[in-house]
């Protein structure tokens, strides 16, 4: 798994997707993501469309999307109040 | 109660009584000193100009009180007002504001508060209540169809706000009459004591609550059966089915777990100022999880008129150490942020317990929390005259904090400190206290970390009513292209999305519109939560009251507000030095997921001032006379002349 980060998605979160992403056998679960990405660009990559305003948490350091995910990153996606996502995307 | 003047009958405005305009056209006015009533009716330009809520008060406290009031005293005002859209089929329209001077701050008091309350005012025919002079003895206010009754509130006194709801609508006969009240903590005038409406819902913030105790007004009442119309019914429905297509999605996370559902989530991000700003982590902070809080606590769902997302939530408990009363309503992530995390504990009866006293004592749960946590603060350090040393409330201790809230509403022992709020705390202690403080303006801080949310610091630095995250731009969600922020921030041609950390020129652009946006929501009086952007106000606005309102005007009503507020700090002596923050918000973390970040003061100041210039002011952030002509607000810059 050299070379990858890890995105982790919660339940809490998967509760408020539409799909559960393909990789994502149980819930809690770990993604591998290329790292070299920024976060943002993670998510495109994985259709993973938020359906509120999150914040990561990147090896327990809160990071911004733009940050770009290095090999061994464990990533949490955080779900923040309010936020929205108007595109109906869910 | 009679006119204070001969007067002719009174009506609403023909329009509003056909349902063909969403405003009465009525202010009312009660002096409690002689006691008499008087109605203003200010006429439509002062409606479009204003529309209601923030801009209202603003008026009133300008206008109608001299410079340098005691926010205690007779001559402060206490004002109820609804906005033009507030009681329309609007989702997100059941609020009203409420306001005066504060008692905490000395500056502006200004809340927004859900429920069912403005909407009852406005139905029983007037836009807003201006609430001047102080009964001779406790009184309450009744407000029925046009008619206006002052009773005795001696039986209410003492009371808390859920048995002073219950007592009214027994002695009235009327299970719907909506109540505004106050509990113990705003008659003993603790300086930020709070005004709730319908038990739980509460105008928490700056004080208002012990304005309305030296007012010797233990509640107002209200009861009104005009439904509220709109003039133009096909153009509002199409933002009832724009949101009704969208909120369900857009608010998933406020329709699941309202705010309590991300406590966990902001702890772990370092949202949630733990230990009173001074700790990373939070033992036990899984005991936050939405799940489990669920589990626990939450009995039941509730709302505010006319909205179906149903955010709110209902706790109860029965268990052997103790019980929580469910008429008092649910926990918000403010509320368990402050009582909880800053006080470094996890334990969700604890916090529920909490939130439960503040809301039938009448307490803000924000600077409840925030003048205990620094109290614990000054405890560990051995800090507290002797005598208090030995029994103050400590960090991670529960029972502790529940008595200090109870010392804090009766004002009993060491709670007759604690009750002036943690800046006039700190003066006391003298020595190295104001080193702890967590304050912008004398107002404790809100439960979004400056550390974390930068622009939000200046945003608290720079707020009129001291630190406030409501009429303000939160970093953390406009990172998110989707969300409702950079949606509006798109509109006004701001690039999105905006980076988490600092602050930059594009920040401070985007802190100018969004502020201008939450401060016309204010007015208008809308629910932050929902996600409407500039051109759905454009089409509400227009279609509520015939009006022929642009883009540019939503933006310039909000950008009133933020002015008006400006000269009305300045007329009480505020200056430009006053616009920062205290020490704790500059204070970095060793650890945690906000380890060594912060701000620095150099930095903060050097960004008000780029925000001064943005927003037309000068470098001691006067208005510009050219800025105020911009916002046809040039008749109100009389009030820097004095």
């Amino acid at each position: 798994m050299g070379g990858q980060a890890h995105f982790i998605i919660s339940r809490r979160l998967a509760s408020l997707l539409a799909q559960t992403p393909p990789d994502c056998a149980g819930i809690p679960c770990r993604i591998p993501v290329p790292a070299g990405l920024s976060i943002r660009e993670a998510c495109e990559l994985l259709q993973l469309r938020l359906p509120a305003a999150i914040l990561p948490l990147v090896n327990g350091a809160t990071q911004d999307l733009s940050y770009i995910l290095q090999p061994d990153d464990e990533v949490y996606l955080l779900i923040q109040l309010s936020g929205g996502c108007p595109h109906g995307s869910l | 109660m009679a006119p204070c003047e001969p007067t002719e009958r009174f009506t609403p405005r023909a329009e509003f009584l056909n349902g063909q305009s969403a405003y009465t056209g009525l202010i009312l006015h009660v002096d409690l000193s002689t006691p008499c009533f008087w109605i203003d009716t200010p006429g439509d330009r002062f409606y479009r100009r204003l529309i209601g809520g923030r801009n209202f008060i603003l008026h009133y406290l300008l206008t109608e009180t001299p410079p340098q009031v005691d926010p205690l005293g007779a001559q402060n005002l206490l004002i109820f007002a609804n906005g033009v859209l507030s009681g329309t089929v609007l989702p997100g329209t059941g609020r009203h504001a409420v306001g005066g001077k504060s008692p905490l701050t000395g500056a502006l008091a200004s809340c927004e508060a859900g429920g069912w309350f403005g909407s009852e005012l406005k139905r029983a025919g007037f836009d807003a209540v201006v609430i001047h002079g102080r009964a001779a003895q406790p009184v309450y206010l009744l407000i029925r169809d046009g008619s206006v009754e002052l009773r005795p509130a001696d039986h209410l006194w003492g009371k808390t706000t859920a048995d002073t709801q219950q007592i009214i609508r027994e002695e009235l006969g009327d299970e719907k009459v909506r109540v505004a009240c106050i509990g113990p903590a705003g008659e003993n005038l603790v300086r930020f004591a709070s005004i709730m409406h319908d038990v739980s819902r509460a105008a928490g913030r700056s004080g208002l609550g012990a304005v309305m105790g030296s007012k010797n007004l233990k509640a107002v009442a209200v009861r009104g059966s005009t439904p509220v119309g709109v003039q133009n019914k096909t153009l509002m429905q199409t933002v009832q089915k724009w949101i009704g297509a969208h909120y369900k999605s857009d608010m998933a996370w406020a329709i699941q777990y309202g705010t309590a559902g991300s406590a966990l989530e902001n702890v772990l991000i370092g949202a949630t100022a733990i230990r009173n700003y001074t700790a990373g982590r939070l033992s036990d902070a899984e005991k936050l999880d939405a799940r489990h809080l669920f589990s626990l606590l939450v009995v039941d769902r509730d709302t505010c008129n006319k909205c179906p997302v149903r955010c709110k939530l209902v706790v109860g408990y029965e268990g052997a150490q103790t019980s929580i009363d469910p008429r008092y309503g649910g926990l918000e992530y403010e509320s368990i942020g402050s009582l909880g995390p800053l006080c470094d504990i996890s334990d969700p009866l604890v916090i529920a317990k909490a939130n439960e006293l503040c809301n039938a004592y009448g307490l803000d749960s924000i600077s409840t929390g925030g003048t205990i946590a620094f109290v614990m603060e000054a405890a560990e350090r051995n800090a507290l005259p002797a005598d208090w040393q030995a029994q103050a409330p400590r960090f991670g201790d529960g029972e502790s904090l529940i008595n200090a809230i109870h010392q804090i509403a009766h004002r009993q022992g060491w709670g007759d400190w604690m009750a002036e709020g943690s800046q006039r705390l700190a003066e006391k202690l003298g020595g190295e206290a104001p080193q702890w403080l967590a304050a912008g303006r004398g107002q404790e801080l809100p439960m979004h970390d400056p550390r974390l949310k930068q622009t939000m610091a200046m945003g608290y630095a720079l707020s009129p009513t001291g630190a406030d995250h409501m009429h303000n731009f939160n970093d953390s969600f406009a990172t998110s292209e989707d969300g409702d922020i950079c949606q509006r921030l798109k509109e006004v041609g701001v690039a999105v999305p905006i980076p988490l950390w600092g602050i930059s020129e594009h920040k401070i652009e985007a802190y100018f519109y969004e502020t201008a946006f939450k401060n016309f929501y204010d007015c208008a009086v809308i629910c932050h939560f929902y996600p409407y952007r500039y051109q759905h106000m454009v089409e509400a606005l227009s279609a509520a009251c015939g009006w022929d309102i642009t883009l540019e005007e939503i933006n310039q009503i909000g950008l009133r507000a933020v002015h008006l507020a400006r000269l009305y700090l300045l007329r009480e002596g505020f200056r430009a030095r006053d616009d920062t923050l205290t020490a704790r918000a500059f204070y970095r973390l060793a650890e945690g997921p906000i380890a060594n970040q912060a701000i620095t003061p150099e930095e903060l100041t050097h960004w008000i001032g780029v925000y001064y210039r943005r927003v037309g002011w000068d470098d001691d952030g006067i208005p510009l006379a050219s800025t105020l002509q911009q916002v046809d607000l040039t008749e109100y810059r009389r009030f820097l002349e004095r």
